[in-house]
């Protein structure tokens, strides 16, 4: 018999699921220290998607891969922080807990999805068979039961005559529906959160609509999945988050409700990153607005606002004294000493 | 139609044209009977024209044939067959030396990676390059046009003796670009050169072309698969799909009204900075894969996937022609007046 794929009922729509409180990362190189990630709390509830925006070396991979223990330490080393992963009655902090409960954790509780599925996946291992391993691990199936629900997996995210594709090995597979793989084995554990780190990055804008359209209708509508959607593309994230964290320098730097993030920006990076990309109906007559300067430098341990250097509104205090977030509307918040509206630093 | 076009950009002569251009790559495959020849037809009878002074975008999905276009163009690929003019001059009649020096006033600038420039070479030798292999000047002229085109693109003259490891990727774009400009060009082909970039310095980059096009009159191919940018730095814009162009017109035009099947699938496909437009907007999600370039299918190359299709599609190679001025569309269903598509499935 294959389990029937219900929406959780484990935990409400709307309950805390994941807290993450002053994360701390960071990695020893031949230079020094770099501090990847400097102190970052986000919450995640039940059923919600949390986009994170950042540039390269911002932190957003590095914070998500610590959480599901895929940082391989030397060289990373966590140095601070709690990640609390709740479900009901039970809580583990994801960052104390050990490699077996990790294991069991990733894919079973927190599924992964990343960029490049070529290198995720078993080359020499049939695609069916890779989902089939992630159904019997986390679902206790036996063998032709987790073949049939593998079978519907493939059905499930897309996958035509998913009967002679189970058979398939991952070459004979576009990049597309690599992707769409990574997704049923993300999906194969049904847990209540799967974290995409830039998974439609290296595909073609059709194929991303595809892939956008799958998430949204078979993890967030039907199963109620928590969704984190880690990219660099602004437009991506504002089909798909409820919610958005901006990510500089290894802190967040904003974080809101969608509308009021693309609306009413408060940081100035958040604003110079809207101001930086055509708008929808650009006709090419208008400049763009670009942020001057370069990605700031992690060898320096940031006891100032990492966005400092490059911001025209920065003043004394931006480089004496790092800024906390603190609430500049209902759930947003920013990390900056001044107040963008008024045009003068924040009282 | 609200086309609008800036005349003083759109009317200068004729700079390149671009005739029946192909480029096939020969696949030999041991049969029974002896060796089978077949091709793969990356580029296959592709036509433009490029005036002076414009910007021409070429956009499509990957393995669409639009970077093989532009290096086929540029003859750093022999051509199969077609045309190429560069101010009237047909550059397949030109010997060894008249090509080389009309090639110094075509360059190219590509994708930033590791391997674009010379690792052990300063930027300033870089840049210096191009003068010293055309001999454009004695070494002290050399040195001071190379901190000319340092300063010209945004570098500090003073960094000519870093290296290239030394800087962020959208500094070692702004060296390409100096290396390009480095022999005074009319024209530059612009291979995907912003795609390997963070957002903020992508508007950076997108911002100095600009300003050297209008400071130095040059004349853009700008090929890049992220639309909305390519739509913002365009003046026209010709949509390839599996080594055709099948349709060109004004960068605004191809946007609010695109005319080809493939063109209003592959814009409806492109995500918007804006979460309540997003939430109204549905793309055409294209069923099945793109067909390989070595196993083209009859008819018109997008039958296969075309939501419109008839039977004349299938077996009928529809004509690149100009239904309105500027306006070129190869497909069988676009009414004479070039105004829309005769919808015939439901006939």
């Amino acid at each position: 018999m294959i389990t029937p794929i219900t929406p959780r009922q484990t935990a409400r729509a709307g309950e805390l699921i994941l807290d993450v409180v002053d994360l701390r990362v960071s990695f020893d190189s031949p230079d020094g220290m770099v501090h990847a990630v400097n102190g970052i709390s986000f919450e995640l509830r039940s059923g919600e998607s949390l986009g994170v925006v950042g540039e390269s070396g911002s932190g957003k991979s590095v914070t998500m891969m610590s959480l599901v223990g895929l940082l391989a330490s030397p060289p990373a080393s966590i140095d601070g922080g709690t990640a609390i992963l709740r479900d009901g009655d039970t809580a583990i902090d994801l960052l104390a807990a050990g490699r077996s409960e990790i294991r069991r954790i990733r894919g079973g509780r927190v599924g992964f999805v990343f960029q490049d599925p070529l290198s995720a996946l078993n080359p020499t291992m049939r695609v069916g068979e890779q989902i089939a391993e992630s159904v019997r691990k986390h679902r206790g199936l036996e063998d032709d039961e987790a073949e049939a629900e593998t079978i519907e997996l493939l059905r499930a995210v897309g996958i035509a005559d998913p009967e002679r594709r189970y058979r398939s090995f991952p070459h004979e597979f576009s990049g597309g529906m690599r992707q769409r793989v990574m997704i049923a084995i993300a999906m194969a554990g049904d847990p209540p959160i799967v974290i995409f780190d830039e998974p439609t990055t290296a595909l073609d804008v059709t194929v991303q609509a595809q892939i956008v359209e799958l998430v949204k209708t078979r993890l967030k509508q039907e199963r109620g999945t928590a969704i984190v959607w880690i990219t660099h593309d602004l437009a991506v994230v504002a089909g798909i988050a409820d919610r958005v964290a901006v990510m500089y320098g290894g802190t967040i730097v904003e974080s809101g409700p969608v509308d009021e993030i693309y609306e009413n920006p408060q940081h100035p990076y958040t604003r110079g990153l809207l101001e930086a990309i055509p708008s929808a109906d650009s006709d090419g007559t208008t400049r763009l607005a670009s942020i001057e300067g370069s990605p700031p430098d992690l060898l320096v341990e940031p006891n100032f606002c990492p966005f400092q250097p490059r911001c025209r509104h920065a003043f004394d205090r931006c480089i004496d004294e790092r800024p906390l977030l603190r609430e500049v509307g209902e759930e947003h918040l920013i990390a900056c000493h001044f107040d963008i509206d008024r045009g003068e630093p924040a009282r | 139609m609200t086309v609008t076009s800036q005349p003083s950009r759109q009317s200068g002569e004729t700079l390149v044209r671009v005739e029946d251009l192909h480029k096939h790559y020969p696949v030999r495959s041991l049969r029974v009977f002896g060796a089978q020849e077949s091709a793969i037809r990356a580029v296959n009878g592709v036509s433009f024209e490029i005036r002076r002074g414009e910007t021409l975008g070429l956009v499509g999905e990957s393995g669409c044939g639009k970077s093989t276009t532009g290096r086929t163009l540029l003859r750093l690929e022999e051509p199969t067959a077609g045309h190429v003019w560069f101010e009237g001059v047909d550059l397949a009649d030109l010997d060894g030396e008249r090509m080389r020096m009309i090639r110094k006033r075509m360059q190219v600038v590509f994708q930033d990676s590791a391997d674009s420039l010379n690792p052990r070479m300063s930027t300033g030798r870089a840049i210096a390059e191009p003068l010293h292999i055309y001999e454009m000047g004695t070494d002290a002229e050399i040195k001071a046009k190379v901190a000319e085109l340092m300063e010209l693109v945004g570098l500090n003259p003073a960094w000519a003796k870093r290296f290239p490891h030394e800087f962020s990727g959208g500094q070692r774009q702004r060296i390409n670009i100096a290396r390009a400009l480095a022999i005074d060009p009319d024209f530059i082909v612009l291979d995907e050169p912003i795609s390997a970039l963070d957002v903020s310095i992508q508007a950076q980059v997108v911002n100095l072309l600009a300003d050297l096009q209008t400071r130095l009159g040059l004349t853009y191919l700008f090929i890049a698969h992220d639309l909305a940018m390519v739509r913002h730095i365009s003046d026209r814009i010709a949509v390839m799909y599996l080594g055709r162009i099948v349709e060109t017109a004004d960068a605004n035009a191809i946007f609010e009204e695109p005319l080809h099947p493939y063109t209003q699938a592959l814009i409806s496909a492109v995500p918007l900075a804006d979460p309540k437009r997003e939430r109204t907007r549905i793309p055409i999600v294209l069923e099945g894969e793109v067909p390989s370039p070595g196993n083209m299918p009859p008819g018109c190359v997008f039958h296969p996937r075309c939501p419109q299709a008839v039977d004349r599609c299938r077996t009928e190679i529809p004509e690149y022609r100009e239904f309105t001025p500027g306006r070129f569309v190869a497909c069988h269903l676009v009414d004479e007046d070039g105004s829309h598509i005769i919808d015939r499935t439901g006939l």
